[in-house]
């Protein structure tokens, strides 16, 4: 088909006026690029030439050495200058005297330079950039009217053109055109009649062989669907893991699938067609087998669990389910039966009672107790033998009640906590409760427990251990630990208390000596010296209970030493309490120091007193105790053996748990601050340790305390006292050595010693003793020396003297008493001994004796 | 030319000098107040014109600006009586006084509240000379020869340190203390004397103080004789009270940021400053 002419004729002259506009707009570009040239060489060259002109100008002022008016200039002419982006004036030496920027966006900036020079010399460099901005703007507008005129000149071409050829060649074509249209027109339709009526024909039997086609396919996809079901039956028979097997009317088999075949040891089905397999059944199931085929066979359905015997010989539980299979007439025609083999499930079932037995059998004769109860109330299932026999309930009591309406928890707060992590954990394990008993007796005990379910119910079992022996024990071993820590600190702290308080009472005391008799600073010396005593008494509580007190062991009879003091009790507590003392028919002889038993009970005393203030009754009593093993292990505490028992009870406010724990600890008191120094119950407690002995307390807010003290009984008559030696005031002139390292102490006895006239030489450490000696062998008759000092101790030095002077008589003193330095093996036990702090009575005493006894 | 004639253009000559004159003094009936030219013209102008404009309000009169072409002739034209009001740097004072005697004192500036003020000998930052006597031998540029900061004190600072114009290595009269200070900068002199005010201007651009001046009475503003002693009242009350109206604040702030007011002044003020001057004209240093 070829295309109209109007067509033709337009696509030419659109041609044409396409070729048109690239011309003019290759001739618009070239002109602006043209232009631009001329336009930026001009404008450089008059930039260039204000520049020159500019330098022209600065050299005269410059010269002049007039640079402000420079500086002023140039700032005014860049300032002045829109088009000036940077100026920099730079002085031969680099300075810039002047310098102003712009901001600007424009792309079109120029630099430009002009070194100004007076001969051979720099006077200034320019650097100016300059923005070209506007020659582009210029442009801009020339490049706008180009196009502006070029599309004009296109324009009115194009429309000359187009008349043209329309009034000359157009016209007379259309004309000719539209009578060629009309003939084709009528041809047309009729060919259009004609296809009309072939098409009818075809579509007519197409549809009747589209038809024949459906059928076809129709049926073929019946035939493939039959085959598919079959084929699927048949592959759910032989992979299933049961039996399926069908027998005809005569019982024989007609066929079995594979995992039949498995369960009846058969290798092939053709092994076992046509065959009665109720010569494989077990002889005890096979008439009932029979029973079951022929029931089927007249058309019931059944099941029977029976043992079969393989062809191989093994035996297998197995569970038949067996339906009559029927024709398309409903007519039986067979039997079809599944089978499965039950064989693991028997077992599993005759496990479990084998399991069940055992658990019974542990359950009940388990030591530790156990116990099943339900979640939701407690109630106990079943509890074990050794629980009832702990409990002091019966099973009959037990069984069915719940562990709260038998008090069974002394805190119900623990089951709570046991049941709610159970339910989270499943489990819980070793926690600690209390439970009481039916007798009221609490045990400690420590449980673990799991979450079973019985018949659906979900249930806890619990075992639970008794641990009451065992908390007790624990309990005594962490007390006796801390007495003993307790011990350790108190003895060092009194140590060095000791040094201190010696110096203070011997300077006081010498200071009271000097002293007139009605000097009015007499009373405050005498103050001082009390307090120091006092100081001194606290210190000693410390080191009796911490065990360094030094003691003089005797035998003594424990009745006496208390007929002895009973009179001075009742002066002592005041008339408001009541002294009672039992004693024991026969003497109880114990090893010990007099002084300090009575202190003990003293002390005791004075707690009494302090628990019963409003008045009560005192209770002394001695017997002889033994302490068996059975004892030992209720208490805790103990040696086998006979003891002589002091018992000291008052009717007072009594103690709690609390109390109790702490009562021996130092400066543990109830009373006010003031009222008491908190030691008189740990001196009881040291004195008793230090004689082997045991205390123990029982007490209960409101009812009272009874303490108990325990001291090894001895069989003795012999006891021997020691006579006090009573220092006289007498002035004699020996000479002793007196070595101690500690300035303060070592001055206070020197003067103690000069005041009572004697002469000494001092020594700073054991070596300055021994040097000291050697120096004055002749003089010096006795040596006083501190245990521990540096170089040499009191020891090393005393043994070196002896060297030099056999037979020299020594005194030790030390803060540590005489029995810990014995235990260090520092001294031998025959050796004169002096505790720190140094009393002046006593020391001047004991050199007395010394010193006289050597004559 | 017959002697008419020349009678006719002699009296034209001295009518057209007469007036001329006059018109210095009092050009149309207008005030004339001269500043010293020490700074550019230009900038001066600008400074100054709000102060005029407010004295001339306050005066109900009209005033002019006139810069003087250098120090002397600005001393010569308030000595004779040629302007009205006068703007002098403190050795410019010193000399009228000394040459024409006193005339009546209007007021001195107060900087920052001070009455006095300093001036600094100038050396580039990273120029060795750390004394005066160092400058034995170096390029020196001052001001003007009548300039009190940037010539006549420090000229005596040095003569004190023993350094004269004979042994300095060369020195300049600059005119003005930015020349001076932009001198040094780019490196034609070694050293220089400005005032602090163009110290401070210019240090940050890479100036060092080598040495300051004792303090000096503050610039000056002086009457003519000429002037009725109402109007030498008149203005002594504007300048007294500027710092209390809001355009006597913008008419100070212009002429200098710092200046905190213009108070009373007496010419004894200024006598420390002459008795330098009197120093200096004993050595020949200044006439």
């Amino acid at each position: 088909m070829t295309n109209p002419p109007a067509f033709q004729y337009t696509r030419t002259i659109v041609s044409f006026m396409a070729m048109l506009l690239v011309f003019l707009i290759v001739a618009d570009m070239f002109i602006v690029s043209n232009q631009r040239e001329q336009l930026f060489k001009e404008v450089q060259n008059h930039m260039q030439f204000e520049l020159d002109l500019i330098g022209t100008f600065v050299r005269e002022p410059l010269l002049k050495h007039d640079y402000a008016t420079v500086e002023q200039f140039l700032m005014h002419w860049a300032k002045e200058h829109k088009d000036v982006v940077d100026l920099k004036a730079v002085m031969p030496n680099n300075f810039v005297i002047a310098e102003y920027s712009r901001t600007t966006r424009s792309r079109y900036v120029y630099a430009l330079q002009k070194q100004v020079r007076q001969g051979e010399k720099d006077l200034i460099n320019l650097k100016v950039v300059r923005d070209f901005s506007n020659i582009e703007s210029i442009l801009g507008r020339l490049r706008l009217q180009l196009i502006v005129i070029s599309l004009f000149l296109l324009a009115t071409l194009g429309i000359l053109l187009w008349r043209i050829v329309r009034t000359m060649a157009l016209k007379p074509l259309e004309r000719e055109i539209n009578l060629r249209t009309q003939v084709e027109e009528k041809l047309q339709k009729a060919k259009d009649q004609l296809e009309a009526r072939v098409q009818e024909r075809t579509a007519e039997l197409k549809a009747t062989n589209q038809s024949l086609l459906m059928e076809i396919a129709e049926r073929e996809k019946i035939e493939e669907t039959l085959k598919e079901r079959e084929q699927r039956l048949q592959t759910i028979i032989e992979t299933e893991p049961e039996c399926v097997k069908i027998l005809a009317p005569d019982e024989s088999l007609v066929t079995m699938n594979p995992a039949g075949l498995a369960m009846i040891e058969a290798d092939s089905l053709e092994q076992v067609v046509g065959q009665k397999l109720s010569s494989l059944i077990s002889p005890e199931y096979r008439d009932a087998f029979r029973d079951l085929n022929k029931r089927v066979l007249r058309g019931n359905k059944g099941s029977i669990e029976f043992e079969v015997i393989g062809l191989k010989g093994t035996r297998r539980w197995l569970e038949t389910h067996a339906v009559p299979l029927r024709d398309a007439k409903n007519e039986i025609v067979g039997l079809l039966g599944v089978t499965r083999d039950i064989t693991e499930s028997k077992n599993a079932i005759k496990a479990i009672r084998l399991s069940e037995e055992k658990f019974s059998k542990a359950f009940r004769s388990s030591p530790a107790f156990v116990t099943i109860s339900t979640v939701h109330d407690g109630r106990f299932i079943e509890v074990n033998d050794a629980f009832l026999a702990a409990s002091g309930y019966c099973r009959e009591e037990m069984l069915g009640r719940s562990s709260v309406e038998l008090g069974i928890w002394t805190d119900m707060s623990d089951r709570n906590k046991m049941v709610e992590e159970l339910k989270e954990h499943g489990v819980v394990y070793n926690k600690e409760s209390r439970f009481r008993m039916k007798t009221g007796e609490i045990l400690n005990v420590l449980y673990s427990a799991e979450l079973i379910e019985i018949d659906g119910v979900q249930c806890i079992i619990a075992a639970i251990l008794n641990i009451t022996e065992r908390k007790k024990l624990e309990n005594q071993l962490f007390q006796a630990q801390k007495m003993e820590a307790v011990g350790q600190l108190a003895g060092g702290v009194a140590h060095d208390f000791n040094n201190i308080i010696t110096a203070i009472f011997s300077y006081g005391y010498l200071t009271r000596n000097r002293m007139k008799e009605d000097d009015p600073l007499r009373d405050n010396i005498d103050k001082i010296l009390s307090l120091s005593e006092r100081a001194a008494q606290i210190t000693r509580g410390l080191l009796t209970f911490s065990r360094m007190q030094h003691f003089e062991f005797v035998p003594v009879r424990l009745n006496e030493i208390i007929r002895n003091i009973e009179g001075m009790l009742v002066n002592f507590i005041g008339e408001d309490i009541e002294v009672r003392t039992k004693l024991s028919d026969e003497d109880i002889t114990i090893v010990a120091d007099r002084t300090q038993i009575e202190q003990v009970i003293l002390n005791l005393a004075t707690n009494a007193r302090d628990a019963m203030p409003d008045g009560g009754r005192l209770n002394i009593e001695t017997e002889l105790a033994e302490m068996t093993d059975g004892f030992i292990k209720a208490h805790g505490f103990g040696e086998p053996g006979m003891y002589a028992l002091l018992s000291v009870t008052d009717a007072g406010v009594g103690m709690d748990e609390e109390t109790r724990r702490r009562v021996f600890e130092p400066f543990f008191t109830t009373k006010e601050v003031g009222k008491g120094t908190g030691l008189g119950l740990s001196v009881v407690y040291g004195i008793i340790k230090q004689h082997n002995g045991y205390v123990n307390i029982y007490s209960e807010p409101g009812k009272g305390t009874t303490f108990r003290i325990y001291l090894p009984e001895i069989k003795a008559s012999i006891e021997r006292e020691k006579e006090k030696m009573l220092v006289q005031k007498t002035v004699t002139s020996a000479t002793i050595l007196v070595a101690e390292d500690e300035p303060a102490v070592r001055d206070s006895i020197k003067n103690i010693l000069q005041e009572f006239g004697y002469n000494v030489i001092e020594a700073v450490d054991g070596q300055d003793a021994v040097d000291k000696f050697a120096a004055h062998k002749d003089e010096i008759q006795l040596l006083l020396l501190d245990v521990v000092m540096p170089k040499k101790n009191g020891k090393e030095a005393h043994e070196e003297i002896r060297r030099m002077k056999p037979g020299i008589k020594a005194i030790f003193t030390s803060g540590y008493t005489a029995d810990v330095m014995l235990r260090k093996k520092v001294l031998e036990e025959d050796v004169i001994f002096v505790a720190k702090p140094i009393l002046p009575d006593k020391l001047l005493s004991k050199i007395r004796e010394v010193i006289e006894s050597e004559r | 030319m017959s002697p008419s004639r020349l009678t006719i253009i002699l009296c034209t000559l001295c009518i057209i000098l007469i007036s001329s004159f006059s018109r210095m003094s009092h050009a149309g009936g207008r005030l004339i107040f001269a500043v010293h030219p020490y700074l550019p013209a230009t900038e001066i102008i600008e400074r100054f014109s709000p102060l005029v404009k407010y004295l001339s309000k306050e005066l109900g009169e009209p005033i002019d600006i006139h810069i003087s072409r250098d120090y002397q002739t600005h001393i010569v034209e308030i000595g004779k009586d040629n302007v009205d009001i006068a703007y002098m740097g403190p050795a410019s004072y010193v000399k009228m006084v000394d040459t024409y005697g006193r005339k009546p004192l209007l007021a001195r500036q107060a900087i920052n509240g001070k009455t006095t003020f300093r001036g600094v000998i100038i050396v580039r930052k990273d120029s060795p000379l750390q004394s005066l006597k160092d400058l034995v031998g170096k390029r020196f540029a001052f001001g003007d020869p009548e300039s009190t900061m940037s010539h006549l004190v420090p000229r005596f600072m040095l003569w004190k340190e023993g350094v004269t114009i004979d042994n300095l290595g060369g020195y300049a009269f600059l005119e003005n203390h930015h020349n001076v200070a932009l001198g040094v900068l780019v490196g034609d002199f070694d050293a220089g004397a400005v005032k602090e005010e163009v110290f401070d201007e210019y240090e940050k651009r890479g100036l060092r103080e080598l040495v300051r001046t004792p303090e000096l009475s503050e610039h000056v503003f002086v009457a003519s004789n000429r002037l009725s002693p109402e109007k030498v009242k008149k203005l002594r009350d504007a300048l007294y009270f500027l710092r209390d109206k809001e355009e006597g604040q913008d008419s100070m702030k212009s002429i200098k940021n710092t200046i905190t007011g213009m108070v009373p002044v007496k010419d004894e003020d200024y006598d420390n400053l002459r008795d330098i001057l009197h120093a200096l004209k004993k050595i020949g240093a200044y006439k």
